[in-house]
C-alpha cells in the first residue's frame, strides 16, 4: 500500500481572533476552518497538514486547537489592516501546497495572490469582508486564482462574475462542539443578539422592534462609539443589557440563558450608509442554532440562506415584521416544543466541523489536481 | 547560445562605458556566432539605421543626466526602477519571439529594473547580469521595503539565480558596503578591457623633454576634471612649465573652458570635445601619461585601461575600480583623490622622478595580456554557459502569464502612494 497523498495547506489573513488583533467573523472562521480539516482528517483519503500565517502589531507564535498560528508584524506603514503584508509570507509559503487566503478582497489578499502566483502554488481566495480591492475585482485579478471557496450563496453571487474557474459555496463550518446546547432548560423569554457592535449589524433595529414583555441580551465589541451610544440611547427604559468583553465562556453562556437569537444585520443602516456585504455568512446564527436556539434574522445578504427551516427559523423584512415575529415568541406562537432539538441537528449535519472540514478538504484536492492536469 | 541582451541604452546615444561595452560585447557574440538579440529604449542621437538584432522595445523613465524625474512624480520614480509594466510586457514579448537560452542584463536603470528580474525569475527564465554600477543597490533602494517586498527584492537570495557579473571588486565592495544588499554568492569579477588595435609600438616619454597629459570621457566634476584645473594652476604658481594637458570628451565643457580661463591655464590646458576611438588612440600613443582623479565611486573606467594599453601611464586616484588592477609604481600612479597629490604626481612626472617610460612600457604589457577584450567575453561567456539551460515556454504562454505582472505592478504602486484600493 503506498503513502497517501499529501496536501500541505496554508491559511493566510490579515488578521486573527484575538484581542490584540480583531474578534470578528472573518477572524473566527479562519481559525474555525483549520480546526474543521483537522478533524475531518480521518475520512479524508488523502494527509493534510496545515499552519496559518497571520499579520498583527508584533511577531507572535501559538497553537489553534493543535495548528500552528504564526503571527507576523504587519510592514506595511499604512494604518489599514487590510492593507497589511510581511516579506517573510515569501519564505513560510514555498513550504505548502496550496495557499488558502482569506479576507481574500483586500490589498492583502492581493498581495498573498502575488505571492503564491510566482511561488507557482494552487491558491484559493476565500471573500470573508474586509474590502472590494478593484484590482482582484475589475482587473482581472481574481484569475491569478485556482479556486474560489464561498461561504455563502450571496457571498459567492459577488465574485462569481469575476472568476469563471472552481468555484465552491460551502457555509459554515461552526465549532458544535463548543457550541452545544446547555444541560439545564433554557430560560425561554430572553432575547439575544451577538455582533459586533457596528451599525450594519442593525442592532438598533431589534432594539425598536422590542416588545415591552422581553429582555433583550446585546453581546459584542463596541468597535463604534458613536453607533454604542445611539443604541444605548434607543435602548432607554426598556430592558436591554450590554455584555461588551465576553469571551467565548461568557457567550456560551448567553447562548444558554437564551430563548431566541436575532441576527438584523442590514444593507442601510442607521445613519443611512449603504453597505454592499453586510453579511457574507453569519457565524454567530450558525452558533445558535449549534446550541439549539431557535433564530430570527433578516431579508439580508446571507441570512436568509440559514433559515432554511421554518420550525426554528425565521426571516423578517423590517422593523415591524420583526416586532410582529417576537411578539409570537413573546406569546409562545412561535417556535413549537422540539425546535431546540432540530435546530441542533439541523447545525451538526450540515455545519458541522467534521462535515463541513471534509467539504472544503475535498475541494482543495479537486483544484489541486485539476491544476496539475493542466 | 541565444542571448537576448536587456539595456537601458544602446549606441548611438550612451553616456559612459557601460552601454559601450554592451554593444562591443554584442557585437563580439555575434561575431563568434552566437545569436544576439538586444531590447533597449530609443535614441534621440543620430545614427545610422539599427541593424535588425536592435530592438529599441523598451521605455526609459530616467536616467539622462540633468533631466532626472522628480523625487515628487512617484509613478516615475516607480517606474525608473521598480516596475515599469509596459517594459515587462515588452520583454514578455520578445522572450515568447525570441526564445533565448539565456538574458543577459546590462544597465537597468531608469527601465523598472526590479519588476524585470522578478518577471525572469517567476518564469525560471536563466539570466545573468553584467554589474558596471550599483544596478542592485539602486534597485533595492529604490522603493520602501514593503513596495519592494512585492518583487521580493529585499531578498538577496531571490538574486542567486542569475550569473551576476562585476567590472571590479571595488564595485562589489560598495554595493556591499551600501549595507542593504549582501550577494548571494561572489560575484564573477569581470575587470574592464582594452580593445586595442595592433601590437604595441615602441613609443617616446617626454619627447623635447616636454610632458604630455592627457584626460578623456566625460568632462564632469566627478571625474575630477576640476582638481586637474586646480593642480595645473598651482603647477604654473609654481613655476612649473613644460607640460601641457589635453582633455577630450563631452560634458560641461563650456563650464570648464571658462573656469580654465579664470584660472588663466588655458595656455597649458586644452579641451578638444569629444572624438572617435581610433583618434583618442593616437592621442593615447603621443602622450605620457592620463590624468584620472575620478570619485572612488567609479566602478571601473575603461579608458586609463585603454591608454595604459599604449603606454600612457594612468595617475589615477587609488580607490577607484580599475586601480584595483594598477600595481603603484609598477603599471602606474595612485594618488589620493586632491589637487595637491595630483599636481605632486605630474611635477614628478615633469621633472623625470617617475619613470614614465618603464611603467608606461609595464602597463601596455600587462593591459594587452590580462586585459583583453577576447578575455573578458571569454569570461561572459562562461558565465552565460552556466547560467543556460532548458526552461519552460509554457510558463510564458499561460493566459495568465501577464496578468501577475499587472497586479504586481499595480499592487506595488497601491503600496508606494497609500492607496488602499
Amino acid at each position: 500500500m503506498g503513502t497517501p497523498p499529501r496536501l500541505r495547506v496554508a491559511h493566510v489573513s490579515p488578521a486573527y481572533f484575538a484581542e490584540e488583533s480583531l474578534i470578528g467573523g472573518g477572524e473566527r472562521y479562519v481559525s474555525n476552518v483549520a480546526r474543521a480539516l483537522r478533524e475531518a482528517q480521518a475520512s479524508l483519503p488523502f494527509s493534510l497538514s496545515q499552519a496559518v500565517f497571520a499579520l498583527g502589531r508584533k511577531d507572535a507564535a501559538f497553537c489553534d486547537g493543535e495548528v500552528p498560528v504564526t503571527v507576523f508584524a504587519n510592514e506595511n506603514p499604512a494604518p489599514d489592516v487590510m492593507a497589511g503584508m510581511s516579506a517573510r509570507l515569501w519564505h513560510v509559503l514555498g513550504d505548502f501546497d496550496i495557499i488558502h487566503v482569506h479576507q481574500a478582497l483586500t490589498l492583502f489578499g492581493c498581495y498573498c495572490a502575488a505571492i503564491a502566483r510566482s511561488l507557482d502554488k494552487t491558491l484559493i481566495m476565500t471573500d470573508l469582508g474586509g474590502g472590494e480591492c478593484r484590482l482582484l475585482l475589475e482587473h482581472g485579478g481574481l484569475h491569478l486564482a485556482d479556486g474560489i471557496l464561498s461561504i455563502s450563496q450571496f457571498a459567492g453571487s459577488l465574485v462569481a462574475p469575476y472568476f469563471r474557474g472552481p468555484h465552491a459555496v460551502i457555509v459554515g463550518p461552526v465549532d458544535t462542539a463548543m457550541f452545544a446546547p446547555p444541560a439545564t432548560p433554557r430560560r425561554r423569554r430572553e432575547v439575544l443578539c451577538v455582533g459586533r457592535l457596528l451599525p450594519h449589524k442593525g442592532i438598533d433595529r431589534v432594539i425598536d422592534a422590542l416588545p415591552e414583555s422581553l429582555p433583550l441580551r446585546i453581546v459584542g465589541r463596541p468597535y463604534d462609539k458613536k453607533y454604542h451610544a445611539l443604541l444605548m440611547r434607543r435602548a432607554a427604559g426598556k430592558d436591554v443589557r450590554f455584555v461588551l468583553r465576553a469571551d467565548d465562556a461568557e457567550l456560551l453562556q448567553c447562548y444558554h440563558g437564551a430563548g431566541l437569537l436575532v441576527h438584523a444585520a442590514t444593507h442601510v443602516d442607521c445613519y443611512g450608509h449603504h453597505v454592499s456585504k453586510p453579511e457574507l455568512m453569519g457565524l454567530t446564527t450558525l452558533e445558535a442554532l449549534a446550541t439549539g436556539l431557535p433564530v430570527v434574522v433578516a431579508n439580508t445578504a446571507s441570512l436568509p440562506e440559514l433559515a432554511s427551516d421554518a420550525r426554528f427559523s425565521r426571516v423578517f423584512d423590517d422593523v415591524d415584521d420583526l416586532r410582529a415575529i417576537l411578539e409570537e415568541f413573546a406569546a409562545g406562537l412561535w417556535p413549537d416544543a422540539g425546535a431546540a432539538e432540530l435546530a441542533r441537528r439541523h447545525a451538526v449535519e450540515r455545519y458541522s466541523f467534521p462535515v463541513v472540514g471534509r467539504q472544503i478538504a475535498e475541494f482543495y484536492a479537486g483544484v489541486h489536481a485539476e491544476r496539475a492536469r493542466s | 547560445m541565444r542571448v537576448l541582451a536587456v539595456s537601458n541604452l544602446y549606441p548611438p546615444y550612451w553616456l559612459g562605458g557601460y552601454e559601450l561595452i554592451c554593444a562591443d560585447v554584442t557585437n563580439e557574440l555575434r561575431a563568434r556566432g552566437h545569436d544576439v538579440l538586444v531590447a533597449t529604449t530609443p535614441s534621440h542621437v543620430p545614427g545610422p539605421p539599427d541593424p535588425p538584432h536592435v530592438r529599441r522595445c523598451l521605455r526609459l523613465s530616467a536616467h539622462v543626466p540633468h533631466y532626472a524625474v522628480s523625487a515628487d512624480d512617484l509613478r516615475s520614480v516607480h517606474a525608473s526602477d521598480t516596475s515599469d509594466l509596459d517594459n515587462v510586457f515588452a520583454l514578455h514579448r520578445m522572450l515568447g519571439e525570441f526564445m533565448p537560452d539565456v538574458v543577459l542584463l546590462w544597465n537597468l536603470h531608469g527601465i523598472g529594473s526590479l519588476h524585470l528580474i522578478d518577471f525572469l525569475n517567476v518564469h525560471r527564465v536563466p539570466w545573468a547580469i553584467y554589474l558596471g554600477d550599483r544596478v542592485f543597490e539602486q534597485l533595492v533602494n529604490a522603493a520602501p521595503a514593503h513596495v519592494n517586498a512585492i518583487f521580493r527584492g529585499g531578498d538577496p537570495g531571490y538574486f542567486a539565480s542569475g550569473g551576476i557579473m562585476a567590472v571590479s571588486q571595488h564595485l562589489v565592495d560598495e554595493i556591499t558596503g551600501l549595507g542593504n544588499f549582501a550577494f548571494p554568492r561572489p560575484p564573477t569579477i569581470v575587470h574592464g578591457y582594452a580593445a586595442t588595435s595592433g601590437s604595441f609600438a615602441k613609443r617616446t616619454w617626454r619627447e623635447g623633454g616636454r610632458t604630455r597629459f592627457l584626460a578623456a570621457g566625460r568632462v564632469a566634476e566627478h571625474k575630477g576634471i576640476g582638481l586637474i584645473c586646480d593642480a595645473v594652476s598651482s603647477l604654473l604658481k609654481d613655476g612649473i612649465g613644460g607640460f601641457e594637458v589635453d582633455i577630450f570628451g563631452d560634458g560641461d565643457v563650456a563650464f570648464y573652458v571658462n573656469y580654465a580661463n579664470s584660472l588663466a591655464i588655458s595656455r597649458c590646458v586644452t579641451f578638444h570635445g569629444a572624438v572617435a576611438k581610433r583618434q583618442l588612440e593616437e592621442q593615447y600613443r603621443s602622450h605620457d601619461a592620463f590624468l584620472f582623479p575620478t570619485w572612488a565611486r567609479e566602478p571601473f573606467a575603461f579608458a586609463p585601461i585603454e591608454a595604459a594599453a599604449y603606454g600612457c601611464v594612468p595617475i589615477l586616484t587609488a580607490n577607484c575600480g580599475c586601480a584595483e588592477r594598477i600595481v603603484d609604481q609598477v603599471h602606474g600612479i595612485k594618488i589620493e583623490r586632491s589637487a595637491a597629490a595630483l599636481a605632486a604626481a605630474m611635477r614628478q612626472a615633469i621633472d623625470g622622478t617617475i619613470a614614465l617610460d618603464r611603467i608606461g612600457a609595464a602597463a601596455a604589457a600587462m593591459v594587452r595580456s590580462d586585459l583583453t577584450f577576447a578575455g573578458h567575453v571569454d569570461k561572459i561567456v562562461g558565465v552565460l554557459g552556466e547560467q543556460c539551460r532548458p526552461w519552460d515556454r509554457s510558463s510564458i504562454d499561460d493566459p495568465r502569464a501577464m496578468l501577475l505582472p499587472f497586479i504586481k505592478h499595480h499592487l506595488s504602486l497601491a503600496f508606494r502612494t497609500g492607496t488602499t484600493n
